[in-house]
């Protein structure tokens, strides 16, 4: 009895347990497989429960050549809105006016942005505005219904408009593609890959881990280091604003160049815009002028004329040139010289910056050598520096040439340049004849610091002999002398080379007698090539505008900080401690008898070593000033 | 004919062996399921919890590092000075000593040596104290 009772009992109570499993396994049953219901409500509950999203990739970071940050992305806030839920709250009024004085615009504006039933989303102060954490913490403790914030990727530039030019944008669209500069250039190793995760949420809208179904991590930008300078940089910036300002210049653009690497330190243009806030700026602003504008160089160019001319052997430093007092006719035609003068050997044609003279020396050359030599020297091409919207200049093929152009070629006219090519031409000349490919990005490297790309110096050309280098270099260095046009860029301490150019504007009908660009191209210091910096100003006003007076000091003023800070040896110490030849020591490969020699037959004179050892040039006679 | 032993005798419905054998077995697997659930979902809250944390120290790594590059800037630099009337200037090239690395290697070098000729000519047995 008590056997079958015990019995009775126990199947009872499994009966029961098994009938409640049973009505448990049922409902997960019809729960999970969906039974019931239409298929709308299992679409809606599946799509309610997925979480598929795009993961948020950082660009790589932009370095300066010494590890500096110049650009970087930083998460900020977007606000955003759900319309329905603001206008079924009516509260449109109330956070238009909160939102409205938080982003800074009409809250008109946005009333009507918010005034759209049928929305379940929009921007509140538009596409890829974005607001500091501060400001969202504000926002958010309003609480506001339908209203919230979500987090965005920015390209942020720490060091506002300095090196906009080079560094470029970055556009607002959902593949942030760089859109100028370096940010454009190299785009395909700076943007990352986004990644993207695909997952189920739980009842509170929280991811629910173990239900990830597919997770791609992002994978963030290489990283590009840029062989600029910041410090080089800012000092070219702010010697830039200055001359702006103090010559009521339109624009100005400068370069700095390594002579021996071709690497760029420095390549600014004022005005200067700020990429953090580049759709407020004009695009005109945008261009990087230093590649992208083309401009007749003037008297800059006779240094190539007059390197070509020597390297042809066609004509020798000492030969004296006739400059006809001022007024040269060449096929009925005026050339007119700035200062009239007489009698000016090929040094003074340089240093006094004579276009007879230069013209007469590229009639002796002839034009075809003149133009093998400009296309040798890259003008008329791209340098192939790896930033975009670089122009290639203007040279016209030999055939287009009048029988004026070998005059107004020779003096910088009848061919457009961009200043980085001018620059080259200097940088060959600097660089004992080897032109150098001048280049922006020293390395790329993945986040993992694994390098992807590194960049070398390469020599692109040689132009002229190591010989014509020297001598010309020689002939450089006097127009920073007393009595040079480039007098005003001399630097204390170290032997400066360069020439001026001051070239007329073209203007439609003719040159305008007005309008001119003033320019100053140099290197230093001399015995030893260093640096080769590059100095534009576009329409300077003032009662004396040449290139010497506005672009000279500008150049100085930029030479005498970056040798001090890049450690370049003054002429003196470098000289006393034998680590660069004495260019008083040799002429063109000769001794320097024979530069005494000349001296005696044509009046001129060549750097001669002092006693304290600075190196200093006589001045030229005094019949040809 | 023994007597039955009515102690011996069990009371009640014996579950065979088999069945509780299943059901520890199934017990256990049930258990350890539901260890294994619950320690694969702490786990997944602790590496969301990592993820999350790692994503906030790079937001404010790199916000820390956007206001310090902006402090550090030459721009900010002289406003500084500016604003602290400091003004700064270059030194003199007289007030420069430059080190030249091969040069110095070689001076101590000549130096090391001569204290060795120096030491080699001496009479004197070395004394280390």
């Amino acid at each position: 009895m008590i056997e079958f009772k015990s019995k009775y009992r126990f199947l009872l109570v499994m009966l029961v347990v098994l009938m409640a499993l049973n009505g448990l396994i049922a409902r997960l049953v019809y729960l999970h497989l969906r039974l019931g219901g239409g298929a709308d409500r299992n679409v809606r509950i599946i799509e309610s429960r997925r979480l598929e999203t795009d993961l948020m990739v950082a660009r790589g970071k932009i370095f300066d050549c010494r590890g500096n940050t110049l650009a970087l992305d930083i998460v900020k806030k977007e606000v955003c809105a759900d319309p329905v839920l603001i206008l079924s709250n009516n509260c449109l009024d109330k956070v238009a006016g909160s939102v409205g004085g938080m982003l800074n615009v009409n809250p008109a504006s946005i009333g009507e942005r918010l005034n759209q039933p049928g929305r379940r989303f929009v921007y509140l102060g538009g596409y890829g505005r974005s607001i500091e954490e501060e400001q969202a913490a504000k926002l958010e403790s309003l609480k506001l219904p339908g209203l919230f914030t979500r987090d965005m990727m920015v390209r942020s530039y720490p060091r506002g408009n300095s090196m906009c030019h080079v560094l470029g944008y970055v556009n607002f669209d959902f593949e942030r593609a760089g859109s100028a500069g370096i940010e454009q250039k190299w785009n395909k190793y700076l943007h990352g890959v986004h990644g993207l995760l695909i997952s189920e949420l739980d009842g509170r809208r929280h991811e629910i881990y173990d239900r990830r179904l597919f997770e791609l991590k992002p994978r963030t930008g290489a990283d590009v280091t840029l062989t600029l300078d910041h410090y080089v940089q800012y000092v070219v910036e702010r010697a830039l604003e200055n001359a702006v300002h103090e010559n009521q210049a339109t624009a100005a653009w400068a370069i700095v160049e390594r002579v021996k690497t071709g690497e760029i330190l420095a390549m600014a243009n004022y005005p200067a815009y700020d990429p953090n806030n580049f759709r407020s700026v004009s695009p005109e602003w945008m261009r990087n002028r230093c590649i992208g504008v083309v401009y007749e160089p003037g008297s800059t160019f006779k240094m190539a004329v007059v390197a070509a001319a020597l390297n042809e052997k066609a004509i020798t430093s000492s030969q004296v040139f006739d400059c006809e007092n001022g007024t040269w006719f060449y096929n009925k035609r005026p050339l007119r010289d700035f200062h009239p003068y007489g009698l000016l050997s090929v040094a003074d044609v340089i240093k006094k910056s004579s276009n007879i003279g230069a013209a007469k020396i590229a009639v002796i050359l002839g034009e075809k050598r003149l133009y093998q030599y400009l296309r040798e020297f890259g003008i008329g091409k791209p340098t192939g520096i790896d930033l975009p919207g670089e122009e290639a200049g203007l040279l016209h093929a030999l055939p287009q040439w009048t029988s004026l152009s070998v005059t107004r070629i020779a003096i910088g006219h009848e061919v457009a340049v961009t200043a980085l090519q001018m620059l080259q031409v200097l940088c060959a000349i600097a660089n004992d004849g080897v032109l150098m490919r001048p280049y922006v990005v020293r390395r790329i490297t993945d986040p993992d610091g694994q390098v992807l790309f590194e960049q070398q110096s390469k020599a692109i050309g040689r132009p002229i002999r190591t010989e014509t280098a020297v001598e010309m270099k020689r002939l450089l260095a006097r127009v920073t002398e007393e009595g040079g046009t480039g007098f005003k860029a001399r630097v204390e301490g170290y032997t400066v080379g360069g020439k001026t150019g001051t070239a007329q504007k073209a203007i439609p009908g003719g040159y305008s007698d007005t309008l001119n660009m003033a320019s100053f191209t140099g290197f230093i210091p001399v015995e030893d090539p260093q640096l080769a910096i590059i100095v534009v100003l576009d329409e300077p006003k003032g009662s004396v505008h040449t290139g010497g007076v506005v672009a000279g000091p500008v150049f100085r003023e930029i030479a005498e900080q970056a040798v001090r800070y890049l450690d370049v040896l003054p002429s003196t110490t470098a000289v006393a401690e034998g680590k660069v030849k004495d260019a008083s020591s040799e002429v063109g490969g000769q001794k320097q008898e024979n530069g005494t020699r000349y001296v005696k037959n044509v009046g001129a004179s060549f750097p001669r070593k002092r006693e304290s050892g600075v190196i200093d040039a006589l001045n030229v006679a005094s019949s040809t000033e | 004919m023994a007597n039955k032993n009515r102690r011996k005798q069990i009371q009640g419905y014996v579950i065979p062996v088999p069945v509780v054998s299943v059901l520890v077995v199934a017990m256990l697997l049930l258990l350890a399921y539901v260890w294994l659930d619950v320690r694969s979902k702490a786990l997944g809250a602790r590496i969301k919890s990592l993820e999350q944390q790692q994503s906030e120290l790079q937001k404010k790594y790199d916000l820390e590092l956007w206001k310090w590059e902006g402090i550090k800037s030459p721009k900010n630099i002289e406003k500084m000075l500016a604003q602290n009337n400091c003004s700064m200037i270059w030194p003199d090239e007289g007030n420069i000593v430059r080190l030249n690395e091969p040069t110095a290697a070689a001076s101590i070098m000549t130096d090391y040596k001569s204290q060795i000729a120096q030491l080699s000519h001496t009479t004197k047995p070395l004394v280390h104290d």
